[in-house]
């Protein structure tokens, strides 16, 4: 858990659908992380770059940026390859999906709020 | 001039003694007669033969005794050798008064003439020709049969000529029945009398077919052998007639001798040919038997050569429409790789034209892409080993460079050759739709997982809101929300399930575990929302296995979930886990409505619900199926022992070592 006097530590939340957005944001905030949301994957490279988060949640299934692309080249770039990145997947064999993407870790829908926050913890 | 017979056999010097000493020893009849063709010398076997005396040695008798038949030219050839002087020669039937029999005869005369060439006398012989004759009449016969049979493959027509042909050299009737269902069926009918056989077949219509009314057919038909009446006795005719008016017309027909003779095909009497002599007088002997059982035996390979022409015939016909119909590739080919023929579907499937097949640039070695080789390779040691290959899923590059996704199935035609007949049926249409279906598959899953995973956040976030509160009453209803969004969830899970099942998608992630972790894993989980029920294990295996410790989860939850959801009225579920040799034996028996014989072999179908079991029972009706599908995947068997009223035990096994596929 981060305490008060370090500072928060900045987790990036990537998914088109806006109430699985909103669920993760509530109960990883109410854990004392800073949070900031994308809708899509367009400007996720500018953000990173800019805001550089610690931890980064992102769905597979988006339109128009496949995820798993996005995946892949932030685990090519120097720049970003150290953040871990835990994808949030519909899909029953995700373990086998977060190992072709090399992705860190990954939280199968419908997820338990308890998951997320272990997961957070896990790697922050 | 021969004058006294009693002297025949006392020797002579004289000339006259010394030809009669010769025409006694003689096996032929000789005769001697005036140039008028008055009596002057016969011999001894003469009088025998004719049975008659010296005085009733007359023209009028010795024409009594060549056959009827043959009276007219026998008459005419002697009247013209009489007129011309010139030698007598004549072949013809001549009785046997002893006997009652017409043999043949050979009769050869000369006549003796002085200087002015004026007749003395014509001396004679009869010689027995009975036997060449019967013999070759009956080599002629069977030739000449042969050759109507082989024909036409129509053989009830050349039946009805090869009776014709018997007809009156072998006999003086001759039929050809076929029995069908215990049933006579007569097919021809002959005798040198058109109106006789007009006669003949009114009496077979109005006779009764059934096989057993004819006594000597009968016979023929259960002992497979002929029936051979050389002499018709009146005693017999008696008996044998079934009344007043059959007995009337068999006497007045006559009936001289008879023999039946069947026709077998594959150990069975298919017909009968009947032979059946009478105005003829003649009596058949055991080389006529002979000849009529040639004729049977050449008669059942004539039918069968046609029946087998037939069927292969119709067969061809059948393959060359399946060929012509072009609803499936048909090629004709050899294990080298060469394309003898092919039909346009197959040449459609690969892009190629006629002119290409024939130029020999379609081979199926050449058409075949390398990652397919190698099971090309293992179905056509399958073709050359059991002749054929059960069908397989491969492709083959196109004229145009792509590839087209085909099943092909081969079966192999000549051993020797290594020719083969194969057909291909191009799946690009099925494929397409699995493609589509998998994509369908993933959509539904993310589409219905996502509201899923919604509901559940909010309702979890408000779960920890209401404990806060301390609010018990939410709290349980909120509990309660949660057990609906899992089954929810297991049903979304069960249906996407369902779906890989069916096209081959589920795979198996195979890791090392204890057994027992995974039942108390489960056993935790059920307890918790089913407290009241008590699910006692029997027999604990410390036991390590190689599985997918997810899927057989799921199987021990279904059997466990079933147990507990078909017993409402007992608490109790037993559970039991043991090692045999190379596989764990899990069972689950409970105490509750039980299911009957006929269902039990149902209920691992697919959406399969009992009667008895869907009024009262939620549910889809794929748990047990996924589970069978499970448990087979690991190369393990599923199978259920239950009663109504009293329970059901489910049992499965699991090999202790993986069986990856």
């Amino acid at each position: 858990m981060t305490s008060q006097l370090t500072p928060a530590k900045k987790i990036l939340i990537c998914d088109d659908e806006e109430s699985i957005v909103e669920i993760m944001n509530i109960v990883l905030s109410e854990k004392g992380y800073q949070i900031k949301t994308l809708s899509d994957a367009q400007d996720i490279f500018k953000v990173i770059e800019r805001w550089k988060p610690d931890l980064i949640f992102i769905d597979l299934w988006m339109p128009e940026i496949s995820g798993d692309e996005v995946v892949r080249e932030l685990k090519r770039n120097k720049k970003t390859a150290h953040i871990p990145v835990i994808i949030v997947t519909a899909n029953k064999d995700s373990q086998k999906i977060a190992n072709a993407v090399n992705a860190n870790d990954y939280i199968s829908k419908p997820f338990d709020i308890i998951e997320l926050e272990n997961m957070a913890e896990k790697y922050l | 001039m021969v004058k006294n017979t009693s002297k025949q056999f006392q020797p002579s010097t004289s000339f006259e003694g010394d030809f009669e000493l010769l025409a006694e020893t003689l096996p032929q009849l000789v005769w001697v007669l005036g140039p008028d063709g008055s009596y002057e010398y016969c011999n001894k076997r003469w009088f025998d033969y004719l049975n008659i005396s010296k005085s009733e040695n007359t023209r009028e008798n010795w024409v009594k005794a060549v056959h009827p038949d043959d009276r007219e030219m026998v008459t005419q050839m002697w009247y013209h050798s009489t007129l011309t002087g010139e030698p007598y020669e004549a072949e013809y039937r001549f009785l046997n008064a002893k006997t009652g029999e017409y043999r043949w005869f050979l009769a050869r005369a000369r006549a003796v003439k002085n200087a002015e060439k004026k007749v003395l006398r014509w001396t004679g012989t009869l010689t027995d020709i009975h036997e060449q004759k019967t013999i070759l009449e009956a080599q002629t016969f069977l030739a000449e049969a042969s050759k109507v049979l082989s024909s036409s493959l129509n053989y009830v027509e050349t039946l009805g000529q090869v009776a014709s042909l018997a007809v009156p050299h072998i006999s003086d009737w001759c039929s050809v029945e076929f029995i069908e269902n215990d049933a006579l069926l007569q097919i021809a009918v002959a005798h040198k009398d058109p109106a006789k056989v007009k006669w003949a077949k009114k009496l077979a219509k109005k006779r009764s077919s059934d096989v057993t009314s004819n006594k000597s057919i009968s016979e023929v038909i259960k002992t497979q052998k002929s029936v051979f009446i050389p002499i018709i006795s009146q005693e017999l005719i008696e008996r044998s007639a079934r009344n007043e008016e059959e007995l009337k017309l068999v006497k007045s027909l006559g009936f001289e001798s008879a023999m039946v003779v069947p026709i077998i095909i594959d150990k069975k009497v298919i017909g009968v040919i009947q032979f059946v002599s009478t105005e003829s007088k003649k009596r058949f002997n055991q080389f006529d038997l002979y000849t009529a059982e040639e004729l049977g035996r050449r008669a059942a390979m004539a039918i069968q050569n046609a029946q087998l022409f037939e069927s292969s015939r119709q067969k061809e016909v059948q393959f060359q429409a399946l060929y012509d119909s072009n609803i499936v590739g048909v090629i004709y080919s050899n294990a080298q790789g060469k394309i003898i023929d092919a039909n346009d579907a197959f040449l459609q499937t690969v892009g190629y034209n006629r002119e290409d097949l024939e130029a020999g640039k379609v081979r199926w070695d050449r058409i075949t892409p390398p990652e397919y080789k190698k099971d090309t390779a293992k179905a056509l040691s399958e073709v050359l080993k059991d002749g054929m290959a059960s069908p397989w899923e491969k492709e083959y590059i196109k004229k145009d460079g792509s590839q087209v996704p085909v099943i092909v199935g081969s079966v192999l035609i000549n051993k020797k050759t290594t020719e083969m007949l194969s057909f291909i049926l191009d799946i690009t249409e099925r494929k397409k739709l699995e493609q589509r279906k998998d994509e369908f598959i993933s959509i539904a899953s993310h589409e219905l997982k996502t509201p899923l995973t919604s509901i559940k956040g909010y309702v979890q976030i408000l779960e920890r809101i209401v404990q806060q509160m301390g609010d018990e009453k939410l709290d349980s209803y909120i509990q309660k929300t949660n057990t609906y969004i899992n089954r929810l969830n297991s049903l979304i899970i069960d249906l996407l399930d369902v779906s890989k099942i069916q096209s081959g998608k589920l795979t198996l992630d195979f890791s090392k575990f204890k057994v027992q972790d995974l039942i108390d894993e489960v056993l935790e989980g059920i307890q918790q929302t089913n407290s009241a029920y008590k699910i006692l294990q029997n027999g604990k295996e410390n036991l390590i296995i190689e599985a997918d410790k997810h899927r057989l989860e799921q199987v021990f939850t279904n059997l466990l979930t079933n147990a507990i959801k078909y017993s409402p009225r007992t608490k109790k579920v037993l559970l039991n886990v043991e090692r045999k040799k190379d596989v764990v034996q899990i069972s689950v028996q409970d105490f509750g409505i039980g299911i009957s014989k006929k269902e039990q072999s149902k209920i691992f179908d697919r959406f399969y619900r009992s009667d008895a079991v869907s009024k009262r029972f939620s549910g889809l009706g794929i748990g047990l199926y996924i589970s069978f599908e499970i448990v087979e995947r690991h190369g393990g068997k599923m199978w259920v022992e239950s009663e109504i009223g009293k329970g059901s035990t489910f049992f499965f096994t699991i090999p202790v070592k993986a069986k990856k596929t």
